[in-house]
């Protein structure tokens, strides 16, 4: 039989959404979520927030560290403190090629032993690697969904003939109408946002999928290609490093700032530290392009001199660095980023009702009420993701607030991540289907409630706030998770479990099959 | 006070592009709205207008390239809110 281009793309689009939808949602969600990144972490690191950052301080008290302690290394990086992130995050590579990391107290420059937790970088990692799998899988894992997402995309804007003319439709409370065009609507308003969100992110891991161009131009290195997108080579210095003294960092901020104004850094990187050679580069904080071109300014760290920018501008690595810009959105303020997060949170709402759609819509059609495996196990894991990741996420905070992980300890936080979401999971396995929703967004409405009372609990007890100023940090996110509490009341209250629904529609329509066949 | 004006401007953009849709002009020509459907050519330039004007405003805060994917970004919020306000999501609960 020949099924139209339509059809056969409404075939693929929900194939295909279905087999990759649960992940999909995953990725969507904790990507969402890692706009707020270092907000989490600082809410989940209380000790930050009473921190006040001063840049010249937290710039000099880092050099002087890296001169004390890594005097003959080959490349030092400052991740200089900021009013979001407030302590110094070091890397230097040692002689022998190894890296260490510190994360330094601003002030001091004392370092600091902090607990394991991983605060939003969880998420972040989560989101773009799968956290457990070993990397490479993990990202591969991501591109191919990535792809199978623009795949399926395009395949629905294909499906969906009537995008303009449904544009503003939305029949509430009818049922799997109601689902379908809450999924068209949630797709097409932020259609824009889905397909740069997919592509840049199909994009940036390129070499995953197409490794052969890399491989051929960088026979032998191939990720010198990032050091090459990234900065121009000079003239080749043929000169062996020689010991000589660096200038004091305070010569170099005083001349960024006669170049810049008052501004902030985002990162100091030195190149061959203490040599004759040796290159110190200031990187601005603020982004005001979305290719990632933060103002840069390079100085031969001995004589002082302004070195010309080695910033690599050629049109490949533009189109590169906006890849990396827009997706990862560095360049938003709060307002923009407050919207990047909704759009994040309406495609999981799309993939969500994709899946609802997909599962009501076969159990319309079962004409018996056999058990049937495939339909079981989407509902439980449409559940246990829908409804079980939001709560693992949410018992990963729980787990900050309530066990103390010291530093080099095993992360329970992760720990109670993965234990949450495969508690959901079974918990939906053994739970009869007309309880399946109602009962898991109760805990979700719960837990989501109560723990902004802990938190505010919590820091009063460790004496982390002593006004409204030090507490807005940890209210903020507060703010969202009583949001969230208030999405399940919602939900709980106003939509009919959507199981129920298709259980009661199946047995009238069993009814009726069976008093027409006995008449 | 630019985030609010650039919100209100996309939502009039919307209820411009919405009253003069092919599902909605029906409706529109017995609402109080009746003179827009009059016009619906000109009741759309206005509003892709009007959507120009957001981000000649965003590019007064932002670059000419933020402020191009600011608008894309913004109207997804201002959309779905819309969207919700139009169909009477409220009444219904």
């Amino acid at each position: 039989m020949h099924k139209s281009v339509r059809q056969s793309m409404a075939w693929l689009h929900s194939w295909l959404g279905l087999s990759f939808g649960w992940l999909l949602f995953a990725i969507f969600l904790t990507g969402a979520v890692t706009y707020y990144r270092h907000e989490i972490t600082m809410w989940m690191q209380p000790q930050f927030a009473s921190m006040q950052v001063n840049q010249d301080t937290a710039v000099k008290t880092a050099y002087q560290y890296l001169q004390q302690h890594a005097a003959d290394a080959q490349h030092w990086y400052i991740g200089v403190a900021h009013p979001a992130a407030p302590v110094n995050k070091i890397y230097w590579q040692t002689p022998d090629g190894h890296y260490e990391m510190r994360t330094l107290d601003a002030s001091t420059g004392r370092e600091l032993t902090l607990s394991a937790t991983q605060g939003g970088d969880f998420f972040y990692n989560f989101h773009f690697q799968l956290y457990g799998l070993p990397y490479t899988i993990g990202r591969l894992m991501v591109t191919i969904a990535a792809f199978i997402m623009l795949i399926t995309l395009i395949s629905g804007i294909i499906t969906h003939k009537k995008i303009l003319t449904d544009f503003f439709t939305l029949r509430t409370f009818k049922g799997q109408r109601s689902y379908l065009d809450f999924h068209n609507v949630s797709s097409v308003i932020a259609l824009p946002f889905f397909l740069t969100i997919t592509f840049t992110g199909l994009a940036i891991f390129f070499y995953i999928i197409l490794p052969s161009g890399m491989k051929k131009v960088y026979p032998e290195h191939p990720f010198q290609y990032f050091e090459d997108i990234q900065t121009v080579n000079g003239s080749a210095i043929s000169t062996a490093p020689v010991k000589s003294n660096m200038l004091p960092v305070q010569h170099f901020t005083t001349t960024v700032q006669q170049h810049w104004g008052k501004t902030e850094f985002e990162s100091i990187t030195v190149k061959q530290p203490n040599t004759q050679l040796a290159q110190i580069t200031f990187t601005e904080l603020k982004d005001h392009s979305i290719t990632r071109n933060q103002a840069q300014l390079t100085f031969n760290a001995t004589t002082g001199k302004l070195l010309k920018n080695t910033r690599n501008d050629s049109a490949i690595a533009t189109l590169n660095a906006g890849v990396y810009g827009l997706h990862m959105a560095r360049f938003a303020d709060p307002v923009l980023r407050l919207a990047l997060f909704f759009s994040g949170l309406l495609g999981c709402a799309m993939i969500a009702s994709g899946l609802l759609l997909w599962s009501l819509k076969r159990q319309m059609q079962k004409k018996s009420v056999r058990f049937h495996l495939g339909y079981y196990l989407v509902n439980r894991l449409n559940i246990s993701i829908i409804l079980g990741l939001p709560l693992a996420m949410l018992g990963y905070l729980y787990a900050n607030r309530l066990i103390n992980i010291p530093a080099g300890a095993p992360n329970y936080e992760i720990y109670s991540f993965f234990i949450i979401w495969i508690g959901s999971f079974m918990l939906a396995c053994l739970m009869p289907q007309q309880h399946l929703w109602k009962t898991q967004l109760k805990v979700l409405m719960g837990a989501a409630f109560m723990l902004p009372l802990i938190d505010m609990y919590y820091l009063v007890s460790q004496h982390d706030i002593d006004s409204f100023k030090s507490y807005w940090p940890f209210l903020r996110i507060d703010l969202m998770l009583w949001l969230l509490a208030l999405l399940a009341y919602f939900l709980h209250q106003n939509i009919h479990p959507i199981q129920q629904k298709a259980v009661r529609k199946i047995q009238t329509k069993l009814k009726t099959v069976q008093q027409g066949s006995s008449s | 006070m630019i985030w609010i004006t650039v919100t209100g401007l996309i939502w009039l953009a919307c209820f411009g592009f919405y009253t003069v849709s092919e599902k909605q002009i029906i409706k529109t020509r017995t609402s109080r709205y009746a003179l827009l459907s009059a016009f619906p050519v000109l009741v759309k330039l206005t509003s892709g207008i009007i959507l120009c004007m957001v981000m000649w405003l965003l590019s007064a805060q932002f670059s000419k390239s933020i402020s191009f994917v600011a608008l894309w970004v913004l109207l997804s919020p201002v959309l779905f809110v819309f969207i919700l306000k139009i169909n009477h999501l409220g009444k219904k609960l």
